[in-house]
């Protein structure tokens, strides 16, 4: 019954993608800069038959209607069309990328959580504590630091002062690692590759703190307000008559319940997450989509840009419906 | 069994101390069911929570011994509370709905103050029973008795409800299965039916008439309806801003009431008669406690049969007969002496 409805839910997602394409091919070509003339400044003097030649490869010369019908055919077939700048399937670099930004998402992601929870959790039952202000004033801080800046202040520190951390790149040049998923850190468990594990996650860390730092605060900041409105509620009272002690009551009554306005937030934050990772993958030099598209943007690329946007969009889309799917497992008064 | 006395629950607050609960004396024998009755804000419930010691802070019991079994609870270290909480003392709260945890089973919520005091923990050696099959199993069936016994139909379907999918009324019967689920020695019944409607009222209070007979629990029912007060206790206290007013047999108080307020209480419950007659209402609201540090009867103001001096002096409780305590100027002897 439950998987019917998920499956409802999931196909109903199809006609939201449909209109970001949509939205995202138009945009694109609203936008001033004529691709083919980046392309030719490139290559310097440059005839107009050239020119006229290029335009056809990517259709450029066609009406606006028939160029979106092309590129939905395309859609359909999986085929997202042809790197402008690099003349490499879309589809092709998207799948080059791509583990390489959902591994320092879920960095960001778990550094995040691990973070906040907890502090949310202690400082709402210690509301007003000097733990509770230390917290929300770190956190403030938090929110208000730029993802660029603390990422270059954390460099400094670990890796040019320290000497802790790397700052560039996922692995180190002297290590090998056999590519299986694209995933270093499953590629390296899965090898048995101890060395290249240790070396993977070490230059996971920075730019997971630098991406997920901003994540964190703000999930601290819900937790602890969602808390503190259960910690009000009748039934933690009931709990307590019951004879649990107060932690074990936070634990095994509080926290599922403060649990839904945090994971609304956390679905929200994705986008963010994948928003934000074209910053910092560009100060940690980190070959994930957040680069890619940076590059694609200023080349104007549209069939790269296309196709990396609108991977976005399912991955955000996708991400709100986990998180509509998840409420229905917390609170069984939320149906599909 | 239970013996309150001098309790006193302050709140600070900003415009000063609020006395919740101002030196009340009761007690209650095994299985006798004592009625708290009272208007809103009078103290009631904080009597309930400071005997469990609950009280929510910044609040707290300020003074006074609440002696129960010869122990007073004023002493015992919160791990000795923890274990007297839902196995000695049991609470039924006001409002079911909020009551019950939204997000797990009912039958869960019935078993877990089994599994929290240990109620069939087995002795088995490590490991022979890792997942503790046998005592979830004899926790289930104890479950499903106590749904039976509280009346709630087809337990072993309801059992994996969740609360939304429960009435009010089975939804305190729920609540009443958890309270009753260690067999507890005396009972804290908040208003078990003020979110209610009548008949169902009825039925919970019946309920709790059948627990008290069976299993001897003494019970003290919180309660602003004199009249359920006067059908199901043995004895009645009346409360007024936070302070015992009135204390009896419940006959003795209802036939022959002593004190003007609980004179005001019962002429202000209504009766089905032929004859259309305004209700008689006492006048005024209960007073704000924050500004409440003067001497005198609090009930000064909204009393009918009010003297000059009830406002001069404090006023003790007074045995005007074996058992009956007032608070009254009218009943005291020594209320003139006391101001010194």
């Amino acid at each position: 019954m439950k998987g019917i409805k998920i499956l409802e839910r999931l196909i109903a997602t199809i006609p939201v993608v449909l209109g970001i394409a949509i939205i995202v091919f138009l945009f694109m070509r609203l936008t001033p800069g004529d691709p083919v003339d980046i392309m030719m400044g490139k290559a310097g003097m440059v005839t107009e038959a050239e020119i006229e030649a290029l335009q056809r490869e990517f259709n450029l010369n066609e009406p606006l209607h028939v160029q979106l019908f092309l590129f939905f055919k395309g859609l359909l077939a999986g085929d997202l069309g042809n790197s402008m700048a690099r003349g490499v399937p879309v589809t092709k670099l998207i799948k080059d990328t791509l583990p390489a930004t959902i591994e320092l998402a879920g960095g960001a992601l778990i550094f995040a959580l691990i973070i906040a929870l907890p502090i949310g959790i202690i400082s709402a039952v210690k509301q007003n504590s000097y733990i509770d202000k230390a917290a929300m004033a770190v956190s403030f801080v938090g929110i208000s630091m730029p993802a660029f800046w603390l990422g270059i202040v954390l460099i400094i520190l670990f890796s040019v002062n320290l000497n802790l951390l790397p700052s560039q790149s996922r692995l180190s040049h002297m290590i090998n690692l056999q590519h299986i998923t694209g995933f270093y850190i499953i590629d390296s468990i899965l090898t048995g590759n101890m060395p290249a594990l240790i070396n993977a996650l070490k230059h996971l860390f920075l730019p997971s703190i630098t991406l997920g730092a901003s994540m964190a605060a703000i999930i601290a900041r819900v937790m602890r307000s969602s808390m503190l409105e259960v910690l009000k509620q009748d039934y933690v009272m009931l709990a307590r008559a019951k004879g649990l002690s107060k932690w074990m009551v936070v634990i095994k009554h509080c926290i599922k319940n403060a649990m839904m306005p945090t994971i609304t937030v956390v679905g929200m934050q994705v986008g963010v997450l994948l928003g934000g990772n074209m910053i910092v993958e560009s100060v940690f030099g980190w070959p994930g989509l957040g680069r890619l598209v940076v590059d694609a943007i200023f080349n104007r690329d549209y069939p790269l840009v296309q196709g990396v946007v609108m991977f976005y969009a399912i991955i955000f889309v996708l991400a709100n419906f986990t998180v509509d799917v998840i409420y229905t497992y917390i609170n069984p008064k939320i149906e599909l | 069994m239970l013996n309150v006395k001098n309790l006193k629950t302050i709140f600070p607050t900003d415009r000063g101390i609020v006395k919740a609960v101002d030196g009340v004396d009761f007690s209650l024998k095994h299985g006798e069911i004592v009625g708290l009755v009272g208007e809103s804000g009078s103290g009631k419930s904080m009597t309930m929570l400071s005997i469990l010691r609950l009280v929510p802070p910044p609040g707290r019991v300020d003074n006074g011994e609440i002696i129960f079994e010869g122990k007073n609870l004023g002493d015992a270290s919160p791990r000795e509370m923890m274990r007297i909480r839902g196995k000695e003392i049991a609470m039924i709260f006001q409002d079911p709905m909020t009551t019950l945890n939204p997000v797990f089973k009912i039958g869960e919520q019935i078993r877990e103050s089994m599994r929290i005091h240990g109620l069939f923990k087995e002795n088995e050696v490590f490991f022979r029973d890792l997942f503790k099959k046998k005592q979830k199993a004899k926790e289930y069936n104890r479950a499903i008795e106590l749904m039976k016994e509280v009346g709630i139909p087809a337990p072993h379907l309801r059992y994996n409800d969740y609360p939304h999918q429960f009435s009010g009324g089975m939804q305190q019967r729920a609540l009443i299965a958890i309270a009753l689920a260690c067999e507890p020695k005396l009972l804290l019944a908040d208003e078990p039916t003020t979110a209610l409607d009548v008949t169902i009222q009825a039925q919970i209070l019946e309920l709790l008439k059948k627990v008290n007979k069976i299993h001897r629990t003494s019970i003290i029912l919180v309660t602003h309806d004199l009249a359920v007060a006067a059908e199901f206790c043995h004895e009645i206290a009346v409360m007024y801003a936070g302070k015992i007013v009135e204390r009896g047999p419940v006959d003795k108080v209802i036939e022959n009431p002593k004190h003007p307020y609980t004179k005001g209480l019962l002429a202000s419950i209504p009766k089905i008669t032929k004859v259309k007659k305004k209700i008689k209402a006492i006048p005024g609201n209960v007073p704000d406690l924050a500004g409440l540090d003067k001497t005198g009867c609090a009930f000064f103001d909204r009393c009918d049969e009010v003297v000059p001096r009830c406002k001069e002096v404090e006023i003790p409780m007074e045995e005007v007969r074996p058992g009956e305590f007032v608070r009254c100027i009218h009943y005291t002897s020594k209320g003139v002496r006391a101001s010194g």
